[in-house]
């Protein structure tokens, strides 16, 4: 027998909670510090000693965006090429750090390359030269080039047999004619043919510069022993000035870009993109995040209840805005039964319009806010987690962001987003690609294979 | 193989992610019997919470497995259910953002799990309480749709040759008698016969809180947490019947259970040999003997020279680079076992038992050098810890102890246990299972026996 109504026990339950939790940082800054090596490698550490592990981020400020004609592609082979480094025994780095027990992964970015190590804080020790070492020493033998080239191409043709793949790197090419980031992050395989060992070498002598690098690290670690340690690790290594001079932001277009392609499936896929914030301008991506959050996260979604629940011209929508150094994108999918295109169209367009012409309900911002605020939480989990959020926003900014972000979104008012709607998400500003369904193709769902 | 895995992967790991840890953790147990294990964790304001039952197929109307499974469809979609209502919309919105909230049936318990933005723990313990300790007659709709759930999921193992070598791998490991050999869903007749009566009278005589465990992680003090579960389950009734589970010894061995499968063209094999207690010393040496035949340098590979078996060097995780040739480490339950498997020809079956058998036994032939037993620690120590996946994951590491009758102080102790871990006790282990193994095997067609 029931002694409390279940309902006020919830409330109860809930109040407590509330109260007591309100307002706990998802990145806690206190726990953050912060070092400038002498040689200008900047060190970010946030000390945290519930569990005996330790994540580390090595970010270099080099990606697709740094690359200039020659060399397409080159700081994701070069990526690629950091895994050839080898220990006395001639055991290549990732069997190393996974013989041990660790993981580690890496990734390139239009504004960035990172590696990352998750290891028992107990074999720090032994991972860090190892990882100090790839940075800069990782031999560029041409026959190892010869096959990560080959990986590097079976990577593409794989990325390009996604048709949200493919989608995305049509919006992109669309969008910036001029600009690096409307190439492919990894360059074309005609180009990356065109990278030898002497076009890596000078590409690495340029950016992989202590001083254009950070290193970011979460868990059981003493920043001063770490920080010590790597000054160490790191002296024979001198910083050098990086020079570049960064492309011109590309304007929006002043009128509506198409592109028409087939799909060879059943359905088709959409996508809008508008130009976006960088991250320069913090409150308009606070903004931006939210406006991408009200419009498609999940079934709460307005784009999802008019056309995937409502009139059914959309299976799925999606929407996407990734922070990036320069004006980025923001994009709306949509995978859409064949001959519905432009319904579905007609729908995302009016949504953007409602959303220019009518400010967001206090009610309709608030469960956005919250959304994007347990998104941000579970994002940054784990310890990797953390250093994924840091390290990203230490390499296109200031680790900083990451740690005020949440409270800069909650500040965000109904007309900061009717602005920065009124400001990016422009009705003639837009490209737009469309991969059209084939009648008698085979069925397709999301992220089809082309 | 990979959801195979993914049961059994987590806990194993996480049964050493605490290793080395200065952990504030409070064990308490409440009124009405629940155990409660909080733990708190400040690095991020993230909740988890494992709630295991220590009730599942075996129980419930006598040589009728399914019930548990049955019980807990049910309570699956009235969670569902209770999250559309206004006073659980917190909970609903974090849904749509990652949050975990769900039931799920093992063959020897049923679990409920959660992981939520801090504020909202108080919250979903009692929705997780509410349902797995429901005591509301169950209407016969609810058993017709649960039970279709459960046909489906049934259908879908019964075409995975690999699952079907498992069970019957655990029908000759336990006896087929046992509840722990049957499936979770039990057979499509067995939950046919099940009625909304049996559900309820399971539900009474056996789910409550004074037969389950529950771990509860957050960035708030262990007390605060114990408080927020006692308020959440304090109206939950004791069930009638406690449950305790006992590490019984294992069945006289060796045993083999063989098992045909339509549209399968290849054989199956899977040999299965008992390691120590959940929490003991010998579960660790269980483990670390999994290492040693896992990865590039593994001795499966060594053994049968197949390209890709016992995995890549990451020994634990990897559920979808299973290869050929593969080793399935000890999990927590009642009676704990490694496992190896090796997909074969029919003609080939006994000789992939025997390579395997051999390979197991190599470790009472020939005992781990220092420097393969030191590095095998290594291995475990680190990916134990690099394993802290997620608070969840976490979570339910921990709670196992106290599902499996083991104390929860153990979850700490595992770097003690390695360093006095020596070949010797590895050749010891490994010698017991000159008698102890057992053998699942599945093959193509029917009437193989």
């Amino acid at each position: 027998m029931r002694k409390v109504p279940p309902l006020v026990m919830v409330a109860a339950v809930l109040a407590a909670g509330s109260l007591a939790y309100a307002g706990l940082p998802v990145l806690d800054g206190s726990k953050i510090t912060e070092r400038a090596l002498p040689n200008g490698l900047r060190l970010v550490v946030k000390e945290e000693r519930q569990w005996p592990v330790v994540a580390v981020g090595l970010y270099v400020r080099v990606g697709s965006l740094h690359e200039a004609k020659g060399e397409e592609g080159a700081a994701h082979v070069l990526e690629h090429m950091l895994f050839e480094t080898t220990d006395d025994s001639g055991e290549k780095l990732s069997p190393q750090i996974e013989a041990l027990g660790g993981q580690i992964t890496a990734s390139t970015m239009r504004d960035f390359t990172r590696v990352e190590v998750v290891v028992a804080s107990r074999y720090l020790e032994q991972v860090l030269p190892l990882l100090t070492k790839s940075a800069f020493e990782a031999p560029l033998d041409p026959k190892a080039l010869k096959r990560e080239l080959n990986v590097v191409r079976q990577e593409m043709t794989d990325r390009q047999e996604r048709a949200d793949n493919a989608l995305d790197d049509l919006l992109w090419a669309l969008a910036f004619k001029d600009h690096p980031y409307g190439r492919p992050i990894g360059g074309r395989p005609e180009e990356i043919s065109r990278l030898t060992p002497e076009v890596l070498s000078s590409f690495r002598q340029k950016w992989y510069s202590p001083s254009n690098m950070s290193v970011v690290v979460v868990g059981d670690v003493d920043p001063n022993w770490l920080g010590n340690r790597l000054t160490e690790l790191t002296a024979k290594y001198p910083g050098r000035p990086v020079t570049w001079t960064e492309p011109a932001p590309e304007s929006a277009p002043d009128h509506p870009r198409l592109r028409l392609e087939k799909l060879a499936r059943d359905v088709s896929l959409l996508g809008y993109a508008w130009h976006a914030p960088s991250v320069a301008d913090k409150t308009a991506v606070c903004a931006m995040d939210l406006i991408y959050t009200i419009l498609g996260q999940g079934p709460a979604g307005r784009l999802n209840k008019r056309l995937v629940q409502e009139k059914q011209v959309a299976l799925s929508v999606d929407t996407e805005f990734l922070t990036q150094k320069a004006p980025g994108l923001m994009i709306i999918s949509a995978l859409v039964p064949r001959g519905r295109e432009q319904e579905a169209q007609v729908m995302i367009l009016d949504e953007i319009r409602r959303l220019d012409e009518e400010p967001v309900s206090a009610e309709e911002l608030q469960l956005a806010k919250r959304l994007l605020y347990a998104d941000y939480a579970f994002t940054n989990e784990s310890y990797d987690d953390q250093v994924g959020s840091l390290g990203f926003y230490e390499s296109i900014d200031n680790y900083r962001f990451a740690v005020d972000y949440i409270n800069q979104v909650m500040a965000i008012t109904p007309e900061q987003i009717q602005a920065v709607v009124r400001k990016y998400l422009r009705r003639d500003s837009y490209s737009l690609v469309v991969l059209e369904g084939q009648r008698g193709a085979r069925a397709g769902e999301a992220g089809t294979q082309l | 193989m990979s959801r195979l895995l993914t049961l059994c992967l987590l806990p194993t790991l996480l049964v050493a992610t605490l290793a080395g840890a200065a952990q504030p953790y409070k064990r308490s147990v409440l009124a009405n019997g629940l155990v409660v294990t909080a733990v708190q964790d400040t690095s991020s304001p993230i909740a988890a919470v494992h709630f295991g039952v220590r009730v599942a197929s075996g129980e419930g109307r006598e040589s009728v497995a399914g019930v548990g499974a049955l019980a807990q469809q049910i309570a699956q979609g009235r969670l569902e259910a209770l999250l559309k209502e206004e006073a659980w919309k917190p909970l609903w919105v974090e849904t749509q953002a990652r949050a975990v909230i769900g039931l799920n049936t093992e063959t020897d318990y049923c679990e409920g799990r959660a992981q939520v933005t801090a504020e909202n723990l108080g919250l979903v313990l009692k929705a997780l309480a509410t349902v797995l300790f429901d005591r509301a007659a169950v209407s016969a709709e609810e058993v017709a749709r649960a039970r279709g759930v459960l046909a489906q999921s049934a259908a879908r193992t019964a075409e995975n040759a690999v699952e079907a070598s498992y069970y019957q791998l655990l029908r000759a490991y336990f006896g087929p008698a046992s509840p722990l050999a049957r499936p979770v869903t039990g057979s499509p007749e067995e939950l046919e016969s099940l009625t909304a009566a049996d559900v309820d009278a399971f539900r009474t005589s056996l789910a409550g809180p004074n037969n389950a465990t529950v771990c509860v992680i957050g960035p708030q003090p262990c007390d605060e947490l114990i408080a927020l579960t006692a308020a959440a389950v304090a109206d939950r009734p004791a069930a009638k019947t406690t449950v305790r589970w006992t590490a019984a010894p294992p069945s006289r061995l060796p045993r083999v259970a063989v098992a045909t499968l339509a549209d399968w063209r290849g054989g199956s094999v899977m040999l299965g040999v008992p390691v120590g207690a959940y929490g003991s010393r010998s579960f660790v040496v269980g483990q670390l003997i999994y290492v040693m035949l896992s990865g590039r340098q593994g001795r499966l590979r060594q053994a049968t020279s197949v390209e890709g078996a016992g995995g890549n060097n990451r020994i634990f995780g990897n559920d979808d680079d299973d290869g050929p040739v593969s080793a399935i480490p000890p999990v927590p339950g009642p009676r704990p076992f490694l496992a190896t498997h090796m997909v074969a020809q029919p003609r080939q079956i006994e000789d992939a038992r025997q390579t395997m058998l051999g390979c197991l036994l190599s470790f009472d032939r020939t005992p781990p050098t220092a420097q393969e037993l030191d590095r095998a620690k290594a291995q475990l120590l680190n990916a134990s810890a690099v394993s802290r996946l997620s608070h969840l994951a976490t979570a339910k590491a921990i709670n196992s102890y106290e599902l499996c009758g083991a104390e929860v102080g153990e979850a700490w102790r595992l770097p003690e246990y390695l360093k006095d871990i020596t070949p010797a006790a590895v050749q010891a282990l490994a010698h017991q299972w000159v008698e102890q193994h057992a053998v699942g095997v599945v093959l193509p067609g029917e009437g193989v026996d």
